[in-house]
């Protein structure tokens, strides 16, 4: 995946995480290059975008053209470990692991190869779990593509 | 449950934080500079199932959180940004969260349309501890929501014009959070902010939007009377 000038948002998908019982932030900027224009929590353009960016501090992954995407791609951007004993940093007890469930449902695959598909919710946990959300109401784009 | 801030110029520290803090703290101690950083990055805040509403994260970061579309008029909101950064200073450190639809609400849809629960919900996800609630105001078409604020009653002379959408609840957070801080004895004058015409990008005043039907509908009608006034004199 590239850093493009023009890299249009056609759909979203929202990523919740989760470490020893605490949220974990994602934050605004994944995959946007710098100069950012940013107004407020909302970041409005970057030099150049990956097919794969998050615009605010809300867990709201924008996609580009292209894919199918994977969690992986996300944390790969993001230039974050994600595996099946490590997310973000944060790493598992000995005998547990990163959880992941997709709309709700748990992910028996590796945590890296959960689809990343429009409108999905997934929920990454480690350590104590919290219910997972079954689904998001997605806002409209248009603020993303202005 | 708590929040921890991976912000995009942190975040390659704070996403260290669970290895690195618990032994580092341990080993230093007093290592004040660490543990400022450590506070930094761990916001606490409480809901038993997380996190699924976009003003719960934004708010951690920022003071007030706007509806995604369509977005207020920039100087809007740079007018209640400034008036809750006077308020903070003036110590009174309220948030604001604006919600326009159930798209803001992300994984609480329901709560749209019930602003006072929303509120205490949200609360408890922003809140540092229970011991010391959030002071928040929260700003739908319906109505308003406070948490730790005020009683109900300081809002009671304040009312939002729904109709005008995210403009609409922008211009009423601006005079609820003046009312609030007036409740709480802190004088702080509203910001001068422009009529209600106010637009941005390309967006159409209402004087043009309702003036131009009515201004055609006269052009329209001077012929047609002109008509009428000839076919009468004709037929005199």
């Amino acid at each position: 995946m590239a850093c493009e000038s023009r890299s249009p948002v056609v759909s979203a998908a929202h990523v919740e995480l989760f470490a020893a019982n605490r949220v974990v932030i994602v934050p605004a900027g994944i995959g946007l290059k710098p100069p950012l224009r940013i107004r407020g929590a909302r970041i409005r353009a970057g030099r150049c975008a990956y097919p794969l960016r998050t615009l605010d501090p809300t867990g709201l992954i924008l996609l580009g053209s292209g894919g199918p995407y994977t969690l992986g791609d996300l944390f790969d951007i993001w230039g974050q470990p994600l595996g099946r004993t490590v997310m973000a940093g944060f790493h598992a007890s000995s005998r547990g692991r990163v959880s992941v469930f997709v709309d709700g449902a748990p992910w028996h695959g590796d945590p890296p190869a959960a689809p990343l598909a429009p409108g999905s919710q997934i929920t990454v946990e480690v350590g104590a779990r919290v219910p997972p959300h079954a689904g998001y109401t997605f806002p409209s784009l248009a603020w993303a593509r202005s | 449950m708590g929040k921890v801030v991976i912000d995009a110029p942190r975040r390659a520290f704070c996403a260290r934080l669970p290895r690195r803090t618990a032994s580092a703290v341990r080993r230093r101690g007093r290592d004040t500079t660490l543990i400022a950083v450590v506070l930094l990055c761990l916001v606490p805040a409480g809901a038993a199932r997380g996190d699924g509403d976009p003003a719960s994260d934004v708010l951690l970061i920022q003071n007030a959180f706007y509806p995604y579309q369509p977005p207020p008029p920039a100087e809007l909101e740079a007018a209640l940004n400034a008036l809750l950064s006077q308020a903070r200073s003036a110590g009174m450190p309220l948030k604001v969260a604006i919600i326009g639809s159930r798209e803001d609400l992300g994984a609480v849809p329901t709560y749209f349309g019930h602003p006072q629960q929303y509120a205490a919900f949200l609360d408890r996800e922003i809140s540092y501890s229970t011991k010391t609630p959030q002071p928040l105001l929260v700003v739908m078409p319906a109505g308003f929501g406070l948490a730790a604020a005020a009683p109900a009653s300081a809002l009671a002379r304040v009312s939002i014009d729904a109709g005008a959408r995210t403009s609409g609840l922008t211009r009423a957070a601006i005079l609820a959070v003046s009312a609030l801080a007036r409740a709480n004895g802190h004088a702080i004058a509203p910001p001068q902010i422009a009529g209600p015409t106010t637009t941005r990008r390309g967006g159409t005043p209402s004087a043009i939007l309702f003036g131009l039907p009515v201004l055609l509908l006269i052009l329209a009608g001077i012929p047609i009377l002109a008509h009428r006034k000839r076919r009468a004199s004709s037929q005199t």
